[in-house]
């Protein structure tokens, strides 16, 4: 949709809105705020180096938090549902992925890049199938009863992520766990100057193609269409027939298997897991989705994306001001977009 | 109770949305392959009694029956299910869906096509023109078009309608009606709030008329128009200044 048309007045007898160029759509406003974030970065580290390290580090951030949050800004979106259990499955995935990989060392640590992924593979598959089930379980007991009440939400999901950060106490026991990356993905790659850490490399591609699947599910499937027809209007996709609580637990079953991914790829990356390791992300990953739009998935990746090198830049830059910086990015989209950087409801308006 | 030619029946229908009682015992019929006009006075349940009969706001109390079987307490889902399409009053339209997107999913089958969509597309030249566009570029009357043309892209046993002339051109209203009339014509029966009286009495065979939550006159469309005193009092207004 790149061409300006002329209003046409053959058919309907009426003028209809401009077809608009592409520059005044919101989720294409919003996207170039990536690379300007990143170009505007670049005289103020002074050093290009240091420039790429912490671009790189700030993308491979952003696209674990757009894999956390895809799932829990998908669920308000279509259900209005607030859930910070979604947390919970952040920890238990990297505890899952964590115990996989254990049981895998041999192929962690042997020097075979396919053994490698193939270890790093099956612990994150078994953590989203895991976290995936158990989710279903929690809409069913937790989530199901307070369907249209925020603050009852908050607060039963949370008491969510309590109960099963102190289950992971009972079975893990109450230290940190070093998870350690696969050999393959240890170190970086040297190119003249720059380095470019490898599993910084991984995240970032990782997070791309899980980018373009879940649009091309949106995009080309109907299941897409549903759930981006019912974050706009869900009474009007239940009067078409459809089940849209049976589409809701799918949404809520995979959103869950994300998070447990987003866990097992955080754990690897700072190498050492603890039991509220996702109530702690889950505050910056209520930020990225407040950001991007509630129940938007363009908005969510752009605005990930932006915390993530924001986050880097001003830790390098200004670390004393790291903590606050979210925060302030959170301000000042919400004062130029309330409804966040790409509005879920009004897409095409 | 609902004998053969009534397509819907409402008996002593109550509804209450947020503690307030809005239907205070709804009785009427629709019958079989007409159009029946819902009218009444703004605030008086009209919109209510679409949303009752869709499932989208549970009754306290009373009977609907489709085709003689009970519907009430029955989800959403599942009227449509039953063969019950609905035109919102807000239209309803994905706006960030493509004109084809809205009708793909209104459409049960996997891809769009065949003679039922070229009649739509004959009725509405205009979907075909914005086919890929996002439904929300569209102007206020081409969006009742996508509405109408979603609710009927399967053929549906009742068609329930919420004042499809609201803020239209009158241009647009007479579009409106051909459309309408091509699908009396093919049978379908048509349950409409309107306030256009214009497009009531063109369209109309059965009337109801509403006033705070109850059914006050229930009859013949034809009959209603031709008595202007019976249209002042139960309206407030008369044919003649809204036409």
């Amino acid at each position: 949709m790149t061409t300006r048309v002329e209003p046409i007045q053959a058919t309907g007898g009426e003028p209809v809105k401009q077809h608009r160029a592409w520059w005044h759509r919101p989720d294409a406003q919003a996207a170039v705020l990536v690379p300007a974030l990143a170009l505007l970065a670049l005289p103020l580290t002074g050093d290009f180096s240091a420039w790429l390290t912490l671009t790189l580090a700030g993308l491979a951030m952003g696209m674990m938090l757009f894999i956390m949050t895809s799932g829990f800004t998908l669920v308000f979106g279509l259900m209005d549902v607030l859930n910070f259990g979604h947390g919970a499955f952040i920890s238990l995935g990297a505890f899952f992925g964590f115990t996989v990989l254990a049981g895998l060392e041999s192929w962690r640590l042997v020097d075979s890049l396919w053994l490698n992924l193939l270890a790093f593979g099956l612990a994150a598959v078994a953590a989203m199938i895991a976290c995936g089930l158990l989710s279903w379980a929690f809409e069913r007991v937790l989530v199901r009863r307070v369907y249209g009440n925020h603050l009852m939400q908050i607060l039963i999901t949370m008491g969510g992520l309590i109960v099963a950060e102190q289950l992971i106490y009972v079975f893990w026991g109450g230290e940190d766990w070093p998870m350690l990356k696969p050999a393959a993905f240890q170190g970086g790659l040297q190119w003249g100057d720059l380095v470019f850490e490898k599993y910084r490399l991984l995240a970032v591609v990782l997070g791309l193609v899980l980018f373009a699947a879940l649009m091309a599910v949106f995009k080309w499937t109907r299941l897409g269409l549903l759930i981006r027809a019912g974050v706009e209007n869900r009474e009007m996709v239940e009067s078409f027939g459809y089940n849209v609580r049976r589409l809701f637990v799918l949404v809520f079953m995979a959103g869950s298997a994300l998070a447990a991914m987003g866990g097992v790829m955080w754990g690897l990356y700072d190498e050492v897991i603890t039991a509220h390791l996702g109530q702690s992300i889950m505050i910056t990953v209520f930020i990225v989705a407040i950001i991007g739009g509630l129940g938007s998935i363009e908005g969510c990746f752009i605005a990930a994306l932006m915390v993530g090198l924001l986050s880097n830049y001003v830790g390098f830059l200004a670390p004393k001001l790291a903590l606050v910086s979210t925060i302030g990015l959170l301000v000042v989209v919400l004062m130029w977009r309330p409804q966040g950087l790409v509005p879920a409801t009004q897409g095409g308006q | 109770m609902s004998d053969q030619t009534m397509q819907l029946a409402l008996r002593d229908v109550h509804t209450h949305v947020d503690g307030y009682h809005i239907l205070q015992g709804v009785t009427f019929d629709v019958p079989r392959h007409q159009v029946t006009m819902l009218l009444g006075r703004n605030g008086v349940g009209k919109t209510s009694t679409m949303r009752t009969i869709m499932g989208l706001w549970p009754s306290s109390q009373g009977e609907i029956r489709l085709e003689g079987q009970p519907i009430h307490g029955l989800p959403t889902m599942q009227v449509a299910r039953r063969g019950v399409s609905y035109v919102p009053e807000n239209m309803g339209i994905f706006a960030s869906l493509t004109v084809s997107e809205n009708l793909r999913i209104a459409s049960r089958s996997q891809g769009l096509g065949g003679e039922r969509l070229d009649w739509i597309l004959a009725l509405f030249p205009a979907l075909q023109t914005f086919w890929h566009w996002p439904a929300g570029n569209l102007s206020g009357g081409q969006k009742q078009m996508l509405a109408i043309a979603r609710a009927v892209i399967e053929p549906c046993d009742l068609l329930l309608v919420d004042e499809p002339s609201k803020g239209l051109a009158p241009s647009i209203i007479e579009k409106l009606i051909t459309a309408f009339r091509s699908l009396k014509d093919e049978r379908t029966t048509i349950l409409m709030v309107e306030q256009n009286m214009n497009m009531a009495r063109q369209l109309g065979d059965h009337l109801v008329v509403m006033d705070d939550g109850r059914i006050v006159h229930e009859g013949s469309m034809a009959d209603f128009a031709a008595d202007p005193d019976r249209q002042s009092e139960l309206l407030g207004l008369s044919m003649e200044a809204s036409t």
